[in-house]
């Protein structure tokens, strides 16, 4: 008589394979989490980039200190991409701070943060010598 | 027997493992991607750290061009950092200093920057020197209103200071409106080394009435200047030193000076190297010179003798936000009329005579050092005699005696001694048309200065103090003079250097006269290359006190305004002249430009910011 899988067995393989996709999906889950995290923080980057590139051209007065957390801009300031951007269906918003830096003359400092979600964002810093 | 016994885990082991391996792979293939992703975010962060210590120095080198400090700054809240050195393989500050450092320029700084942000560094390097302001243009007259030209009016252009290569000089209207004589010279004759442009595409909008030029172009497309921000100039500076300005005559000191409520003032303003900001109009009757810029935030408007030469050759004379007007004495007028009542009580011949002559002197002088040196070919005054090396007679006292005409020393004495040894053979060529001076015709200045001291009209108080000024700074007859070195020894070569390394220019240039075609100053490997530029140094300084000049206003840089801009005085400058408000019109009366395009090109380059000129990597 040719016997077949015993109960034990099949309860220990389908315990094993359970544990091993509950695994996998917690690392996968987890990846992906991660790497939606960083897509959002590498398009808050460029964000962020493109609004001190906007700022470093010099086509914009820079007023010190000021901050800019959705307010309408005065003057042009902040450029575009303040304050909202939205990036497939996600919506980045950008708040610029800038503040004279207190050793160096006519140097300002520039705090450029993007945030998307309830995340905490991406935040770019510089100093700038307007001419 | 049970052959299968234990199959179905060891195919579960098996899946769980190629399950795991194919996670493995998957998860590890998401790392690398986040963590390229995350950084390019750090690269940002650092770049735009390192990029913040570029602009920390560049505003620590705006306030103090010996700035050199090792720096390490922590961005906060970023978190990213900057650091740069000042040493061997580091940054180097060549700013303040006229010859390269190594393979850093002279006037310029290499910076090496470095910016970190969590563990990933960006470098950054630099060429760092002071850029000119944003005025360049290749017009010598721009306006954007109407220009209307009168009298005499000469533009020209010459390729550089030393280079007197002739290039085009355009006079351009960047007005819009369709109007008629939009560029117009209604009497004189103006004379343009270049085009006449204008924006509007009517054909009747460049009148060509009195104005030869190598072009006539309506519908020109001509861009406007770009905004070089004089009322933030001027408020930048709200910090600098305000003076007294003290009765009659001041003399501002070098660097920046600020006033808050402009400047209304009688008497005689000098500027020694001074910046000169004004916040409101400037005023000034009497005279404005030296060597400096000024900036002013409303109307300018100089009445007498404006005389400024900016601080380099390269630089800035006039930048005014409002209206400019210039206007002069017309001391020659009142000279001339004084002179006209009068006679010489010693000689009994009219002042008249004096004075005709002391214009003629002048005019002399003025070719002998005009002259090129192609044009001593035996047919000019100013041509060796026969048989004689030294050519312009500017030679030494015995080639003086020999040649039995003029120099330029010899008319120095003319105007200025009472002894005057050579006379009895002195035959003054091109003086009075070839009329032979009266052995008493002597001290011509000293005797036109006489006939406006016995002038005693209170209405005419202002400007006769004005003329005795001025005749008396022409008849100045010590060392400090202009003609204080006449009928003085030959200078040598090595007492030339000496006066050069002691920076006694003006002695110097007074020299020059002697030595001009001295084969000693031709050929040497320093002064001979300079002979043009201090031939022009010359040429200025007669200028200046050439009385049929009084009163005239002269500039050395670009004048540059956003109102009108009015002359009813003589004018040269040497530059050109920007009048680009919303409308500014152009009213010029008796003017010369000579417009240099380096000048033009660099306007500024001692004023402007701090700025990066090249980038090494980034």
């Amino acid at each position: 008589m040719r016997r077949g899988l015993t109960l034990g067995e099949v309860v220990i393989a389908l315990g094993l394979l359970t544990v091993a996709a509950l695994a996998l999906m917690s690392v996968f889950g987890g990846g992906l989490r991660l790497s939606g995290q960083v897509k959002h923080s590498l398009t808050a980057t460029q964000l962020a980039k493109s609004e001190l590139e906007s700022l470093q051209s010099g086509r914009v007065r820079i007023p010190a200190p000021a901050h800019f957390a959705g307010e309408a801009p005065v003057d042009e300031f902040p450029p575009a991409p303040y304050p909202v951007t939205t990036v497939n269906d996600v919506e980045y918003r950008t708040t610029v701070t800038t503040e004279p830096v207190p050793d160096a003359p006519g140097v300002i400092n520039v705090i450029v943060k993007v945030q998307w979600n309830e995340d905490p964002g991406v935040v770019l810093q510089s100093y700038f010598h307007p001419i | 027997m049970r052959p299968n016994r234990g199959v179905a885990f060891v195919v579960t082991l098996f899946i769980v493992l190629v399950l795991t391996m194919l996670a493995g792979v998957m998860v590890q293939r998401l790392r690398h991607s986040n963590l390229f992703e995350l950084e390019g975010r750090d690269q940002a962060a650092a770049f735009w750290a390192a990029q913040a210590g570029i602009s920390y120095a560049l505003g620590q080198w705006t306030a103090d061009k010996s700035w050199q400090q090792d720096t390490y700054r922590v961005l906060e809240p970023s978190g990213a950092s900057f650091t740069f050195a000042f040493g061997a393989g580091e940054s180097v500050n060549n700013l303040e200093s006229d010859v390269p450092a190594g393979t850093v320029p002279a006037r310029q700084a290499y910076l090496k920057v470095v910016g970190e942000s969590r563990g990933r560094q960006q470098t950054l390097e630099v060429l760092v020197g002071r850029s000119g302001l944003p005025v360049s243009r290749k017009e010598a007259l721009l306006a954007t209103g109407n220009i209307t030209l009168a009298g005499a009016v000469d533009i020209k252009a010459h390729r550089s200071v030393e280079d007197n290569t002739e290039v085009e000089a355009d006079l351009v209207s960047l007005k819009q409106a369709a109007d008629a004589d939009t560029i117009s010279a209604p009497s004189g004759s103006v004379d343009v080394q270049g085009a006449v442009r204008c924006t509007s595409s009517l054909n009747s909008s460049i009148n060509r009435t009195n104005i030869a030029a190598r072009s006539f172009e309506v519908g020109a497309t001509v861009d406007r200047p770009p905004d070089p921000n004089i009322l933030g100039r001027v408020s930048a500076h709200s910090g600098a030193a305000t003076p007294t300005l003290a009765a009659g005559q001041t003399r501002l000191p070098s660097g920046d000076t600020y006033f808050p409520n402009g400047i209304n003032y009688e008497g005689d303003l000098e500027l020694d190297g001074t910046n000169l900001y004004v916040n409101g109009p400037l005023n000034v009757t009497g005279s404005l010179s030296g060597t400096g810029s000024v900036f002013v935030t409303g109307d300018a408007s100089l009445v007498g003798t404006t005389d400024i030469k900016a601080a380099d050759a390269a630089g800035l004379a006039l930048f005014v936000k409002g209206d400019v007007s210039l206007t002069g004495l017309d001391a020659s007028s009142y000279i001339e009329e004084a002179c006209a009542q009068g006679v010489d009580p010693g000689t009994q011949l009219p002042y008249s005579r004096f004075y005709q002559n002391t214009l003629d002197a002048l005019r002399l002088m003025d070719q002998l050092m005009t002259a090129p040196d192609s044009l001593q070919d035996g047919s000019h005054w100013w041509d060796p005699a026969p048989g004689k090396t030294t050519s312009r007679k500017f030679s030494n006292a015995g080639a003086f005696n020999d040649h039995l005409t003029s120099d330029f020393d010899g008319l120095g004495d003319l105007l200025t001694h009472d002894q005057f040894s050579f006379l009895s053979t002195y035959e003054m060529v091109g003086i009075r048309e070839n009329d032979y001076l009266q052995s008493n015709e002597v001290n011509l200045v000293g005797k036109v200065r006489a006939a406006v001291e016995a002038e005693h009209n209170p209405a005419n108080a202002t400007v006769k103090a004005f003329a005795l000024k001025s005749l008396e700074q022409l008849g100045a007859d010590d060392e400090g003079g202009f003609f204080g070195w006449s009928d003085s020894p030959e200078r040598s070569i090595a007492e030339m250097e000496q006066m050069l390394a002691t920076g006694d220019v003006t002695r110097f240039a007074n020299s020059l006269n002697d030595m001009w075609d001295d084969p000693l100053l031709v050929n040497h490997p320093v002064l001979g290359p300079m002979r043009e530029r201090l031939r022009q140094r010359l040429l200025h300084t007669l200028d200046t006190i050439r009385t049929g000049k009084l009163g005239a206003a002269r500039f050395q840089g670009r004048i540059y305004c956003e109102g009108d801009l009015t002359c009813s005085n003589d004018l040269h400058v040497i530059g050109s002249i920007a009048a680009v408000g919303r409308e500014s019109n152009v009213i010029l009366n008796n003017c010369r430009i000579t417009f240099v395009p380096e000048v033009a090109a660099q306007a500024g380059t001692s004023l402007g910011a701090v700025s990066v000129r090249a980038w090494f990597h980034r």
